[in-house]
């Protein structure tokens, strides 16, 4: 009997042990480890994608329009974005923060596409041997050369002077960091040593690209595009003339007549600001369909118009500029046609709310149902003709510059209509050229600085160039900081900011120096 | 696998070889009532034998040693072991429930308890109006910190806090056993509260560390109602029927007069440029008439409860339902609780099964479930009094849309008409199915050896039916917008089903050894599975003639030819959690007069790596009851009790990703996800870098207490502790290039101190008259400790973690006062001069946090010829949290867009310049966020609960069927006092920002008994 007890506890001792092990040894449902992740080229493919869609110039041009003198606080304004626009900008903010982590990430997602492509491996033998090559060639050329951008980006906000080689730029991340517990710590390099690395992912780039010629992914005019671009902002001229010349002929032998120096005619030009045409002047087009974040957001609550809730709108000096010529394509454009001009605005009672310039350059894609939404445009031809004029009034050859900058008003003339009359070499109606730039106005370099400062702001304006730009060019344009209209900005006490100010080159932020003690004593000026 | 329990066999044959051991003998006593007078027909049992006592009180039983024996007696039980004694006289009080300590896995005397724990009884639960009983033990349990986030119906936004908090990333809640099963449960809204007999914490590790792998935050041991043996049918209906109100504020918002002129002066808004007599005929409306109402609760149970010799059974069934103090919330519930006990005749084997199932079906705010729109004037209600402009007429609103059409897009201007629309067009209801079945059976296989199971699952469906009504402003705008008129709208369906089963079994085995050496050992094996799935989609296009919330009726098809509309988004999940531990007790016990007890637990965890896998857990936990001495006995001693006792141990926290099992369940592995990526085509990225390092998180604790009964009139406990929190699992930061700025990894200690008092005397305590004080309260430290990084991490810009200070401690600029120049805020500069334009590195920390420091209650009841009167004061101090609503409405730039306080009036001006409120024109007041100045002190005292009634005595029923009538009236959250402006300083956020103010609740009960 006693036997037969200890049975029956041991077989419901047993039985309450048997199996035990369900319920610690689990492994959840749909679990796809890093190590399965890439077999076959198609994989490299589907990450790429990945990749695609991490590469964004948003939060950069967010921060530049409330920071510098393109965006005022409007009438929907709820206290959003009000420390941007009052220059309080520590290393905890958002921005700074935000543009920071958002290129590390996608840079971390490229370091992984190229290490994991080394798990595979081709056959030699097989009858598509040549054309795999080229392909995991073609996607990882496409992966570094946004690996290139990122970098470029991060110094342009991050770096304090990007024409001293030997300054501080950003931390360079060219490989897969390892995990716990062995988390590295990287330093900023300098300059130089980024330079170096954005030209190895350049030159891997030219080596491997396709002929592919559609501005939403990476094609070889972006890589001449990014390398003009880094060399006018290191101040090598020479050398981004050259790219620049070499990025318009590029983009021009893609599709874009050549006369025309891939610049859009004024009847075309609005296309490209409603996502009618992804490829008249763009180098680089990213696309933002539905179900991604909407540009428009960044300045208004539900839609691009009087009445969508704008918290931020038009800085009336911009406007100002925009308003200078009649013929002007810019201002129909960047203006939005709801705006609430008030006729007597230097003295209107109620000027918040009375004078309400509706930033009209982003106006989403509402007859695609989507009001938030329109597609980036990091990289357009119209800045390699500013650069073009940049080199030549380095080079002293003010004539040039004039030309290169007068190419430009003229195609954003309404009155041009060919792309013959472009050239400001050919005679023309005066209703072509009474918006071309006067000798006059380039009498001196620093005019000529000014009027190109002056143009890349009414052209560039909300696509995050201004912060840079003040910061480079100011000085020789003779501009002294920030040129926001006082009645926007005497409220908030935010009317000066002088472009010496370290606020000019972004905290590193907070968040970094956090999780890295060894760029704790690289932290930028001021902050 | 089978090598981890060779041991256990082993240790089992030891106990094996000492079978038949028993010792049985006739035990005779008294039992006593609280008055010394003796009360017949008690029933005692000891194992299958049950006897009443005669008129005299008296008892024959016969008994083993070490066996319990039970005193029943209408609402109270008593437990006693046989040790070596013969005659054991019995006193049963009035609320003898007390007298038993409910601990991990079981239960012992008062007497030969080594642990803190304190036990609640239901009269202290039962009737309140509180939708979950959690929140009717605020203030009643020293160290036990509970605060209510939101006050709408059926809210889970409750934090319980056991000693100071327990983990910053993991799980800080304690576990929560109901009927011996531990429960997964994160929120009580489908309990109902009347079913529960008793609450009993579980604080130190002496009594938590059984619990191993979930007990590192405490453990609430819920004991729900049953039957006895030998009982007559007892059926019992209680109902209360209340009122639930807004409580007040001291905001101050101008009326629509004040705040055009206020307007006008500035010129800014519609005031701008307005005359007196304009002004003066504009409406003024007090816009908490139109978001806030006074709500009706009504609360009816009925209950049966019986026993037969070998069966007993208790039944309930509930109703319960409670409108919101915000129009549109409210939550409504039914319930059927059925416990049933039984036993074999020789008593050998018993068992009891307990089945509960309840249903509740809410409707709440979005907001609730949603905090980035606490600020937004377009969807959160909560903000409609705080943000409404006072001269705007609610008669401008009458349906969605008429306001579109009269207004067109969204704006602060309508702020109140758009939230009006939400209230009335919004749809947000949940459904809940709640199933708690459990039973547990044992069998005595010899006098000394009882083998025991106990099995319980859980599991909760839910459904949630969110929907923007196709006539809702926010529908008709959206669709405007988006270029769909004719079809505006979206419903969300989103339900999940979460499955959990424990199960215990249990050896446990008592020797009596040389009369006065007892030991009580077991030993246990525990498994814990769970599964969870969800399912939800969202789908935008309504067809309002066909379109019913929740039907699945009226959806827009999807059309290729618009591929950016009606498109509906999926999602599903499927999740699945484990443990599995085995552990020992053991105590020993010399005469009532020393005891020591042990237990050792490992456990393993479905979370880790191998390697981390399984954690073991101990505690040590010793008495001395004084009182036995010899030189404390004599005729008028002093201490009628008197018991010093100790514990060390530790514990674990598993649940180091969130509250919930399933939060972080692969987080040692790196995974891959597919993405929807670039242009919507499909992508792989890597979606979670795993930390392979996860492990454990360790809850070390002492404690020393004493407890005492002086005269039988005072009683009371004292408990100091130290709680080390080690291995927190909390966000390492890491640099951007590893693609985030933080891994979660086990980095940085946590150290809470503390002491407890529970005090009450008995003042009066005669037939008629009885009034008894009571009081508690603890004070508890906390303090980081081995933070990563240089030891600071900083929380957004007020807050940081900061070694060897509080956790989510202020980190603000000071707040200076005006600046008498020119009306602009001052600050301190970390320096301490003065300055217009702080920066980051002005902030100093504060010491304060949001964590309160001390708490505690008091009150009294008393009770005269039937009438009696209890009142329940809460307290908290050392508490802050940022006023971010009066920021709001006292922010200069909100002039002309939101209303303001009065407080505007005492602006600076010329002929004003010392003031404490900035002039209207200042223009720095952005600058005020990274500041202290509405970081205001929440302390608060509350009259948190007060009731009177009377029991009609029994004398007036003997001609009725009835056995006892008892009504009152009772208030909840009755008054407050504090320093906070607002509706509510109980809270469990570090700031407040349209929340939903915990109501304050009036009423009025019945309860018979026949």
């Amino acid at each position: 009997m006693k036997n037969l007890k200890k049975i029956f506890l041991f077989a419901v001792i047993a039985g309450a042990l048997y199996s035990c092990d369900d319920a610690y040894d689990i492994v959840q449902e749909g679990e796809y480890q890093e190590a399965n992740a890439f077999r076959t080229i198609s994989d490299m493919n589907l990450a790429l994608v990945e990749i695609y869609d991490n590469i964004s110039n948003e939060s950069e041009i967010a921060f530049t329009s409330v920071f510098t003198d393109e965006a005022a606080i409007a009438s929907e304004n709820g206290g959003q974005n009000l420390e941007e626009y009052r220059h309080q900008l520590f290393a905890t903010n958002s921005y700074a923060s935000g543009i920071w982590a958002q290129h590390y990430a996608a840079i971390n997602y490229i370091n992984r596409l190229i290490a994991g492509s080394e798990n595979i491996v081709l056959d030699e033998n097989s009858p598509t041997f040549t054309d795999d090559q080229a392909e995991k060639s073609r996607i990882l050329a496409e992966a570094r050369t946004l690996r290139a951008y990122c970098t470029l980006q991060l110094l342009t906000f991050y770096s304090t002077n990007l024409k001293d080689d030997s300054a501080l730029g950003v931390i360079i991340s060219d490989h897969v960091p390892p995990t716990l517990p062995n988390l590295e710590e990287l330093p900023r390099s300098t300059n130089l040593e980024c330079f170096n690395f954005i030209n190895a992912d350049l030159d891997y780039a030219d080596e491997n690209l396709s002929n592919a010629t559609v501005t939403t992914t990476v094609t070889k005019a972006l890589v001449l595009g990014i390398r003009a671009r880094m060399a006018a902002y290191r101040g090598h001229y020479t050398e981004a003339l050259g790219f620049a010349n070499d990025a318009i002929d590029e983009r021009t032998t893609g599709g874009a007549a050549a006369a025309a120096q891939g610049l859009a005619l004024a009847s075309v030009y609005p296309d490209i600001w409603t996502d009618q045409n992804n490829n008249a002047e763009q180098i680089l087009t990213l696309l933002r369909p539905t179900g991604k974040s909407g540009i428009v957001g960044n300045w208004f609550f539900n839609e691009a118009n009087l009445t969508g809730g704008p918290f931020l709108d038009m800085d009336r000096n911009l406007y100002a500029e925009l308003t200078e010529n009649s013929r002007d394509v810019r201002q129909q454009v960047f203006i939005g046609a709801t705006s609430l001009i008030a006729d007597n605005y230097a003295t209107v009672f109620d000027y918040r709310n009375e004078d309400i310039i509706v930033i009209g350059k982003y106006p989403g894609t509402p007859d695609d149902n989507l009001p938030l939404n329109n597609n980036l445009k990091p990289m357009r031809t119209v800045e390699m003709h500013f650069i073009r004029a940049e080199a030549q009034i380095a080079a002293g050859d003010l004539a040039g510059a004039r030309t290169s900058i007068n190419r430009v008003r003229r195609a954003r003339n309404t009155g041009v209509t060919t792309n013959a009359q472009l050239n400001p070499a050919v005679t023309t109606p005066a209703a072509v050229d009474d918006m071309d730039i006067s000798a006059a106005n380039f009498d001196t370099p620093q005019e000529a600085w000014q009027v190109v400062l002056d143009e890349r702001r009414r052209e560039l304006c909300f696509e995050g160039h201004r912060y840079i730009d003040l910061k480079r060019l100011g000085a020789d344009a003779g501009v002294l900081g920030i040129q926001r209209y006082e009645r926007d900005c005497a409220p908030y006490s935010a009317c000066d900011l002088p472009i010496t100010d370290p606020r000019f080159t972004l905290p590193i932020p907070n968040d970094e120096l956090n999780g890295n003690s060894v760029i704790r004593n690289q932290q930028n000026p001021g902050y | 696998m089978k090598s981890k329990f060779t041991w256990i066999f082993t240790l089992l044959l030891a106990f094996f070889i000492q079978f038949s051991f028993a010792q049985e003998k006739t035990v005779t006593g008294v039992v006593t009532g609280d008055d010394g007078l003796p009360i017949p027909g008690v029933a005692v049992t000891a194992g299958a034998q049950t006897v009443q006592t005669d008129m005299e009180g008296k008892y024959t039983i016969t008994a083993n040693v070490g066996q319990n024996i039970t005193f029943a007696y209408v609402e109270s039980v008593k437990v006693v072991k046989v040790g070596a004694d013969s005659t054991y006289n019995v006193t049963i009080e009035a609320n003898e429930i007390q007298e038993v300590v409910i601990g991990g896995y079981r239960t012992t005397s008062r007497t030969t308890s080594n642990v803190a724990v304190t036990t609640i009884t239901a009269e202290t639960i039962e009737g309140r109006p509180n939708v979950s009983f959690v929140q009717s033990l605020q203030g009643q349990i020293p160290g036990l910190n509970i605060s209510t986030g939101s006050g709408s119906p059926g809210s889970s936004n409750t934090t319980v806090i056991l000693r100071g908090l327990g983990s910053l990333n993991g799980n800080t809640e304690p576990l929560y056993v109901i009927d011996g099963v531990p429960s997964n449960l994160l929120n009580f809204r489908s309990i109902n509260a009347n079913d529960i007999a008793s609450v009993s914490v579980l604080k130190d590790a002496g009594a938590t560390s059984v619990y191993g792998n979930r007990g590192a935050n405490g453990v609430i041991v819920v004991k729900t109602k049953r039957g006895k043996f030998e009982q007559p049918l007892t059926v019992r209906y209680s109902g209360v029927t209340g009122f639930t109100t807004l409580q007040k504020n001291r905001y101050n918002i101008m009326d629509g007069h004040q705040l055009l002129t206020l307007e006008r002066l500035k010129g800014v808004g519609q005031g701008a440029g307005m005359t007196d007599a304009e002004i003066a005929a504009s409406p003024s409306t007090n816009w908490r008439d139109v978001f806030f109402q006074t709500g009706i609760s009504q609360d009816h149970n009925l209950s049966f409860s019986q026993g037969s010799a070998n069966t007993n059974s208790f039944t309930s069934i509930g109703y319960f339902k409670q409108e919101g103090i915000v129009p549109s919330t409210d939550i409504q519930r039914i319930s059927v609780r059925s416990n049933f006990t039984g036993k074999s005749d020789n008593g050998k084997f018993n068992y009891t099964t307990n089945l509960y199932g309840g249903y509740s079906r809410r409707n709440e705010l979005e907001q609730e479930s949603r905090s980035d729109i606490n600020g937004n004037v377009l969807q959160n209600p909560l903000q409609g009094m705080l943000s409404s402009l006072t001269y705007l007429d609610p008669a401008n609103y009458q349906s969605g849309q008429q306001l579109f059409d009269e207004y067109g897009q969204p704006g602060f201007g309508i702020t109140p008409y758009m939230l009006m629309d939400y209230i009335k067009n919004i749809y947000n209801r949940y459904e809940e199915v709640k199933l708690l079945f459990n039973g547990s059976a044992s069998y005595e296989i010899t006098n000394d050896l009882t083998f025991g199971v106990t099995g319980g699952i859980d599991y909760t469906n839910s459904r949630r039916v969110f929907a923007r009504l196709p006539q809702s402003y926010l529908a008709i705008v959206s669709a405007d917008a988006a270029g769909y008129p004719e079809y505006p709208g979206l419903e969300t369906q989103s339900s999940y089903r979460d499955f959990g089963f424990n199960g215990n079994t249990k050896l446990n085995y008592v020797k009596v050894f040389g009369e006065k050496h007892t030991i009580d050992a077991s030993l246990l094996t525990e498994y814990y599975k769970a599964h969870y799935q969800s399912h939800a989609f969202t789908t935008t296009g309504l067809n309002d003639r066909t379109y019913s919330p929740g039907a699945g009726t009226g959806f827009v098809p999807f059309n290729p030819n618009t591929p950016n509309l009606f498109r509906p988004t999926i999602s599903a999940s499927e999740l699945k959690a484990g443990l599995f531990s085995y552990f020992g007790i053991f105590d020993y016990d010399y005469g009532q007069r020393f005891g020591a007890g042990f237990s050792v637990r490992r456990d393993a965890s479905y979370r880790f790596d191998d390697k981390n896998q399984w954690g073991t857990f101990w505690s040590a936990s010793a008495r001395w009851n004084i009182d036995k001495e010899a030189f404390m006995q004599g005729e008028n001693r002093f201490f009628t009790e008197l018991k010093l006792r100790g514990s060390i141990g530790t514990s674990g926290n598993q649940n180091i990703a969130g509250e919930s099992p399933y939060a972080g369940p692969n987080v040692t592995r790196t995974l891959y996800a597919t993405t929807n990526g670039y242009g919507n085509q499909p992508g792989i990225v890597v979606g979670q870098i795993g930390n392979p390092t996860a492990q454990w998180e360790t809850t070390q604790q002492a404690n020393v207490g004493i407890d005492f009964v002086v005269k039988k009139k005072f009683r009371g406990t004292f408990d100091v502790y130290r709680k080390y929190t080690q291995d927190l699992y909390q966000t390492f930061p890491q640099s951007a290039v590893n693609g985030s700025y933080g891994v979660l990894a086990n980095v940085g200690n946590m150290e809470n101190r503390g002491v407890e008092a529970l005090l009450a005397y008995d003042i009066f305590d005669t037939d008629d008259f009885k009034l008894t004080v009571s009081a508690n309260g603890s004070y508890n430290q906390n303090r980081l400790k081995n933070m990563p990084g240089d030891g600071v991490q900083y929380l957004g810009d007020v807050q940081i973690q900061a070694n060897d200070q509080v956790a989510y401690q202020y980190f603000t600029v000071k707040y200076a006062g005006v600046n008498p120049a020119n009306g602009n805020s001052l600050f301190y500069t970390k320096e301490g001069s003065l300055t217009e334009a702080p920066t980051l590195d002005d902030r100093v920390a504060t010491g304060k946090s949001p964590i309160p420091v001390y708490q505690g209650g008091f009150g009294f009841q008393a009770d005269y010829k039937g009438f009696f009167a209890s009142a329940q004061f809460t307290f908290v101090a050392d508490v802050w949290r940022f006023d971010n609503d009066l920021s709001s409405l006292q922010d200069p730039t909100n002039i002309g867009i939101f209303p303001v306080s009065t407080d505007m009036d005492r602006a600076w001006t010329l002929d004003n310049p010392t003031t404490d409120i900035p002039s209207i024109y200042a223009t720095n007041t952005a600058s005020e966020a990274l500041s202290d100045r509405f970081l205001r002190n929440s302390s608060y005292l509350r009259l948190k609960y007060a009731s009177v009634g009377y029991n009609v005595p029994g004398k007036y029923l003997d001609d009725t069927f009835l056995s006892s009538v008892r009504i009152y009236a009772q208030a909840e959250n009755f008054l407050t006092w504090s320093k906070w402006r607002g509706f509510d300083p109980e809270s469990n956020g570090a700031s407040t920002f349209g929340g939903y103010p915990t109501p304050r609740v009036f009423s009025f009960g019945v309860d018979v008994q026949f």
